[in-house]
Order: C-alpha cells, then structure tokens, then sequence
C-alpha cells in the first residue's frame, strides 16, 4: 500500500487540509495511506473533518505536543448501476476542442452516428451554447428528429433558452430546468458529457 | 440610466480580447532591446516597468473598457479601480492618472460628467492627481485611465516569480461577471449585485499596501483572463500551483448562478485558453465556472513566504475581510495547476 507523509508542523489553515488533499489526490483511484503531523488542535479537527466528508478513516495520536494523524484511504464502494439507458449531455454546440467550424463538423457526425445506434440514447439535454442546436437555425435538426422518432428524449434548459434570446425559436423537443437536469444524469446508466 | 449600458455589447474586463488571440497579435510587433525596460510585453505582465536612474523605475499601464453596470458614476470608479490595479499588483506606488473616454454623442452629457467624476473619486482615493486625458465620440461608452507609477527596481514584484514553498493569497472574492449576468438576465440577486459592484470599486490599494513587512514572491491581479490564467501565467514552467477549490472566496450566490449556467461568453473564451493546461476532473462545473469568470477589477493573488503567510493575511483581513488563504506553490510537478 502506497503511504505519503505530510509534515505540516508550523504550517498555518487551511494548510493541513490543503497539503493532505493534495496528497490523498496524489494515491490516485489504489488509495493507500496519509500520514499528516500537525501541531495544533484547530488542524486536527479541520483535517478530521474533511476526511470524515470524504467517508475515509482516521486515527489520531498525540505525538509529544504533536499530534499524527493516521489516514486511510479506500477506493469508494463500486456503485450499483441503476440499469437505465445513455443521457447524452450537449453543454456546447461543438465536438473537442480546437477551431469551432470542425468542432461543429465533428458534433454534425456525431449526432448522425447516434441515429446508427442499435439502442437509441434514452435522453438528450441541451445547455449553455449546446441550446442552438434544438434551435431552428440548427444544421442538426433532422437527425435530432429522427432520434426522436425512435424515442429518445429531447430537453433543452430553459435559462439558457431565455439567456440567448432564442425561446421562440425552439424547434424540436421540450424545455426543461436544471432540476430536471440533474434527474435525469442522476437517474441514467450512463451520462455522456459534450 | 437609459441607453447606457444597454448600447454595449460585452462590458467589463470580459470584452478583453482572449489571451490566445493577444499573444498572436503582438508576435507581430517587432523585438525590442532596451535595458532600461525592466518589464515589457514579452514578459505578460500587468504594467511596463521603465527604470529611469538605480533607485526608481516608472510602472506605465492604461486599461479602459465599456460598461457593465446602468449607473456612469458607478462605473467610472469601477473603471478606475481597475486601471490603478496594475500598478499596486507590481508593489508600486501611483503617481498620476490620465482619463481615456470614448462617448457617444446621442447620450447626455450628464452621464458622461458623472462617470468622470465617478473615476475622479477613485484617483482621490488612490492619493493621486488627474493631469489630462482624451476623449472621443463613440457609439459604445468606454472609460479607463492610463496611470503612471514608481517603484524602486529591487522592490518589484512581478506575476511569474513565486517560489516553491509559497503560500498563495486571493484578496476579493470570485464571480463578478457571473452576478452581473444574471441581473442582466433578470434573475439577479439585488444583495448579490451590490456585493459584486462594492467588490470591482475596491482599490487594490489597501491589500497592496501590506506587502512591505512581508516575502512577496509574486503578484498578480486577477481580470478578465480569469482566476486559472492568471494561475498559468504564474506558475510558468517552474511550479505548480496547488489551489483548493473549497477555500476560494466566492461571491454570494455566484456558485447557484454559476450551476443554472449564468455565465459570459468571456467566461467560455477563458476556458477555451487554459484548454488541456488544467485537470478539471472532479470539479463540480458550477466550479468550474467560477475559475474561468472573468473579474472585472479584481482582487491580487499573491505568492507569500509561508513563514509570512498567516501574518500577511491577517493584515490584508484587516481591510479586506474576504481574503483567503486559497493554496500553496511547489516546485513543478506534472502539470502547472492542481485543483483540489
């Protein structure tokens, strides 16, 4: 097991906290163990804190007028999977990044792909810039459609809609919130994010 | 008032053109070698530094843009507060100012005295004189000060130069553009957006003027590039900055707007920059919005020894009780920026 000592002895808050974040990062997805040395009790209890948020162990020991605090840090519990379709969230109107024309060529493609899927993604959520592409000036508009023909779900945030100025000229599925949004990530077998 | 800032298409310091685009554009202009100018626009810095004898160096900056708040007097000594804010960045002291105002002729003149007596009260308050300026008509309002300040060379604290081992220091509070948007949009929050204007008028002045007991390394003041580019810039090819999100200082509400995507498009140019540069893996996007929202006047981020840390802070506190201490600066690891 990987093990990482923090000395943060001296070290004013939120230092401790910083120093043992960074250092739990650094385990990656094995875990492993942090061992921090603080020297006064406002660390101990800030550090104790954010490893409890974090559902990880501690141990701490008075080390003279020190104190050493044990970390133990365990891969999170796999979660079960709720078995429930692809939401594919646009969050922009373009593929990658790089020059906007080919990202816009590229995100065409991809949304044209889609309609060649055996099982059809269960719900799309269009936001931020992603909100042209349900627009009537979208180039993407007839393969949207046809997705929807074979029953996905097409939602669009409305703030963003209203951001834009561009409500009335929604041409293909629903407005929806972020609320909604949130759900529908929440409650997918997998989310996609554009 | 009516017209004033409906006239304008981006306001604020997202109107800058993006750091991509900048860096194209002044690949053009010739090299140049000139001892005396300690800090040109090779180095990205926020001022030019210009030493005129051993003990003083000038600091030459100018900044200006359009509005983004309805009231002129408002926005004059936002303006202003923005363009002094290069010179306290770089430890210096301002000297004089002059007004740089574009005005358009069908908006009465009232406004435009207002929004110039708006940045007389900061150049007060910043202990300085105005000594001139120049204005044009316009069809947007843009205002601004080109300020000259002095500093001796060794005093100089510049954007790149943290050391490892630093203690990293966030003065005002992050979300401006994001607050600003959303009173734009109409979902405003009225608490929040007097919050964010009280914040973009506070001089840098009273942070700034805390340094002198303390091992600043580095400085910067965070604007329209957002508070990761800024971070790039200082971390170089030398360090890496470690920031955790969760002691940001952020504005009232900017995180619930920032999560219903009440962002600029300044906000997106800025993420576009910092690309690949910065690992946003379990950063929530509300967060991240945050790091790529441009500050109109916003606050220093400061590289300090760590020893001098919780004594700069308490100081700084003092004046600017928002400040907090955000992250520390290593020596370079991987990548330039870890957000934690």
């Amino acid at each position: 097991m990987e093990k990482i000592e923090v000395n943060a002895l001296g070290k004013p808050c939120p230092l401790p906290v910083i120093e043992t974040k960074k250092a739990i990062r650094q385990l990656g997805d094995t875990g492993g163990q942090v061992t921090v040395l603080v020297d006064n009790d406002v660390a101990v209890k800030n550090v104790t804190k954010m490893v409890n948020a974090n559902h990880y162990q501690i141990d701490a020991q008075p080390v003279g007028e020190n104190f050493q605090l044990a970390i133990t840090v365990t891969q999170p519990m796999a979660t079960q999977e709720p078995h429930a379709g692809l939401v594919i969230a646009f969050g922009r109107n373009v593929l990658g990044e790089g020059d906007p024309k080919l990202g816009q060529i590229l995100l065409k493609s991809y949304i044209y792909s889609l309609t060649e899927l055996d099982t059809p993604p269960e719900h799309l959520l269009f936001f931020n810039s992603g909100a042209h592409l349900t627009s009537q000036d979208s180039g993407v508009l007839d393969d949207l459609h046809t997705l929807e023909d074979k029953g996905s779900q097409i939602s669009t945030c409305g703030t963003c809609l209203d951001f834009y100025n561009i409500k009335d000229q929604l041409a293909i599925g629903e407005i929806t919130n972020m609320y909604a949004i949130v759900e529908a990530m929440d409650q997918a077998g997998k989310v996609v994010t554009i | 008032m009516e017209g004033f800032l409906a006239s304008c298409t981006s306001g604020g310091c997202g109107a800058k053109i993006g750091a991509a685009d900048l860096h194209d554009y002044l690949q053009a202009l010739p090299q140049q070698h000139e001892p005396n100018l300690l800090v040109g626009f090779n180095d990205a810095d926020d001022a030019a530094v210009y030493k005129i004898s051993p003990e003083r160096a000038l600091i030459s900056t100018i900044d200006f843009f359009s509005p983004m708040v309805d009231d002129p007097y408002t926005f004059g000594t936002i303006a202003a507060a923005n363009a002094l804010s290069d010179v306290y960045s770089m430890g210096g002291q301002p000297l004089y100012a002059l007004n740089i105002v574009c005005f358009p002729e069908r908006l009465p003149k009232k406004a435009l005295a207002e929004m110039l007596s708006g940045g007389a009260a900061k150049v007060q308050e910043a202990g300085i004189v105005l000594v001139g300026g120049h204005s044009i008509y316009d069809h947007e309002p843009k205002y601004g000060l080109a300020v000259t300040g002095e500093i001796a060379p060794d005093q100089l604290i510049q954007n790149h130069t943290p050391e490892a081992g630093d203690v990293l220091i966030l003065t005002k509070a992050l979300g401006v553009s994001i607050v600003l948007a959303a009173a734009r949009a109409d979902v405003g929050d009225e608490q929040a957006t007097a919050a964010a204007i009280a914040s973009m008028q506070r001089l840098n002045k009273y942070a700034a003027a805390k340094f002198n007991d303390f091992q600043v390394h580095a400085c910067t003041d965070i604007t329209g590039f957002g508070l990761l580019a800024h971070s790039l810039e200082m971390a170089g090819t030398e360090h890496t900055l470690v920031i955790d999100t969760a002691e940001l200082p952020i504005l009232a509400k900017a995180a619930e707007f920032a999560a219903e995507f009440l962002v600029t498009a300044g906000g997106e140019r800025n993420r576009e920059h910092v690309g690949n540069q910065v690992d946003l893996t379990g950063i929530t996007p509300a967060m991240q919005e945050l790091l790529f929202d441009p500050q109109t006047s916003g606050g220093l981020l400061i590289s300090v020894a760590e020893k001098d840390a919780a004594l700069l802070l308490a100081a700084i506190q003092e004046d600017d009780p928002v400040a907090r201490i955000i992250g520390v600066v290593n020596a370079r690891e991987q990548e330039p920026i870890i957000l934690l």
